[in-house]
């Protein structure tokens, strides 16, 4: 059996590269943000005797009245065109209760979806109880959101064929402020063979075979249904890699883009490393060290 | 045998320590789990808390108000903590008060206006007492919730002071405790130096008092330093690596 033994280390051994660009500043809650006349109070700052403050922990954005502080981690807020991955966690009054992230469990309508088989009608109560049929507890999806309700509560749809049901993959969780808005949430890496990634603006990451080319949007639209298939060992391997990079790319706080997860992937195949070790901190810093410095 | 001299005629307290001076104080924000939102681990010496923050997330359909968010914090006195080993209930009447003490105290400190229908879930693991477990586990949440994200008008910071020997003596260890003179728990806003914690039991003259608090909101001042400091390296590190 094979035992290894690791020494203590803190969140991230990365030794700093680079400070923060000179124009962000970063703040701690409770401390006073200067400011100039007529500026617009943003998230992450209260008012407190006409000056104004930061209540978490982050860097000081500007945009050009409007004054916010980006904090470095917390839940996933939403924002209306998000492309986020979520897991059905309830059914019932007509909608699915979807967990993603947030403060609040996201909501998934019944007449959000499109039905199989291009069919464009009233959600009927027979469509009601057959919703489990759809997405069943338990089950992954990829979404976008649709609208957020003043007290933060996310409306989803899935109303274009990018979106649905997630199969035959898994799941990593990373902080949501480790996925920009980027110009494709869905991209097929060209690993060998290729894996299918869906990166979820609320943190949540599918990792899995590739998007089939054919779902595609047309008016009537065509349901690109997803159906349990048998992964084969070498696509499995594939997958396994890509997640684990994702994962050392997220536990050294680094910022995830197709070409950041696929930059990683190619170090760890120069590398020669097994899919397994990249499970061990001590290989991952090794491996992150040499893709900043190819990065660089 | 003569009395034990907590503070020696050269103005040292038994571990070394001046009277005004605070512990050693070590902190780790973050990375403490891998579950939890926001984690943290202090140590006051040789006390020593861990504090996890899950959420917010959806609270629980009974305890859910749609005005502002719920909070709700759970406090565990790990059973070798002490120096009687005992095996403590989750209803046992001193971690009880605890957390409700610290829930009232981040009541007024989280902007809990933000998270409508969420909950945020505090638990405070007491892995060593040596006198002042009760800072060290405020102390604790307060750095898991920045390690959240959690939106909070201002940091808590709380220290211990006693009085010995006609003097204050800050960040009392449990030998000093023992002698059964006054402990002052003292809970402040580090930038408004508001007040939100405050607990003693003795019954002592205002001119003691005074003095007491002064010294208790000097090593507040100076834990914080120390606080801010670790929560800056922290943020440093992760905005370095991006």
């Amino acid at each position: 059996m094979n035992v290894s033994i690791l020494t203590p280390s803190g969140p991230s051994p990365l030794d700093s590269s680079g400070g923060i660009s000179s124009q962000q500043q970063l703040v701690m809650p409770g401390q006073v943000i200067p400011t100039h006349s007529g500026y617009m109070r943003g998230h992450g700052t209260t008012e407190e005797n006409g000056q104004l403050i930061a209540t978490v922990c982050g860097l000081v954005e500007q945009v050009s009245a409007l004054i916010y502080v980006r904090p470095l981690r917390s839940r996933y807020v939403g924002e209306v065109g998000d492309v986020i991955v979520g897991r059905v966690d309830e059914i019932g009054n007509g909608r699915w209760y979807v967990e993603v992230c947030s403060s609040q469990r996201a909501q998934l309508h019944l007449a959000a979806i499109n039905l199989p088989g291009s069919v464009q009608r009233r959600r009927t109560e027979e469509d009601e109880k057959e919703m489990r049929r759809f997405l069943a507890e338990g089950d992954i999806l990829s979404t976008e959101v649709q609208r957020v309700q003043s007290d933060g509560l996310i409306l989803l749809h899935t109303r274009s064929a990018k979106y649905g049901k997630l199969e035959n993959g898994c799941l990593v969780q990373v902080p949501p402020q480790l996925v920009r808005r980027q110009a494709s949430h869905m991209v097929n890496l060209p690993c060998e063979p290729p894996v299918g990634v869906v990166l979820g603006n609320n943190g949540y990451i599918w990792v899995g075979l590739p998007q089939r080319e054919s779902a595609r949007d047309t008016i009537n639209y065509a349901l690109g249904e997803v159906t349990y298939q048998a992964v084969s060992p070498p696509q499995r391997q594939a997958i396994c890699r890509v997640r684990n990079c994702i994962a050392a790319l997220s536990a050294h706080y680094l910022q995830l883009t197709p070409q950041s997860i696929m930059d990683v992937y190619s170090a760890s195949v120069r590398g020669k490393l097994e899919v397994s070790s990249l499970t061990n901190p001590e290989v991952v810093r090794d491996l992150i060290r040499e893709y900043i410095k190819t990065k660089t | 045998m003569s009395k034990t001299e907590f503070v020696s005629p050269e103005g040292f307290r038994i571990d070394g320590r001046r009277p005004s001076e605070i512990r050693t104080f070590r902190c780790q924000v973050g990375g403490v789990s891998q579950n939890a939102d926001g984690s943290a681990y202090v140590e006051m010496g040789c006390t020593k808390a861990l504090a996890y923050v899950y959420g917010p997330k959806e609270a629980r359909r009974g305890a859910m108000k749609t005005q502002c968010g719920v909070l709700t914090c759970e406090v565990s006195l790990a059973p070798f903590s002490t120096a009687d080993r005992r095996k403590r209930s989750r209803y046992d009447r001193q971690t009880v008060e605890l957390a409700l003490t610290i829930r009232q105290a981040f009541e007024s400190s989280i902007l809990l206006e933000l998270y409508q229908r969420a909950q945020i879930d505090m638990f405070v693991h007491i892995l060593e007492t040596d006198g002042g477990h009760k800072a060290a586990a405020i102390n604790a949440c307060n750095l898991a919730l920045i390690d959240a994200g959690i939106n909070i008008r201002d940091s808590l910071v709380a220290c211990s002071a006693g009085y010995i020997d006609g003097r204050p003596i800050v960040d009392m260890n449990q030998a000093e405790i023992n002698a059964g003179g006054v402990e002052l728990l003292l809970g402040v806003f580090a930038r408004t130096r508001k007040v939100s914690v405050i607990e003693m039991d003795s019954k002592i003259t205002p001119e003691v008092f005074q003095e007491t608090y002064e010294a208790c909101i000097a090593a507040c001042r100076d834990l914080y330093t120390a606080m801010e400091t670790a929560v800056n390296d922290t943020a440093l590190r992760l905005v370095h690596s991006k």
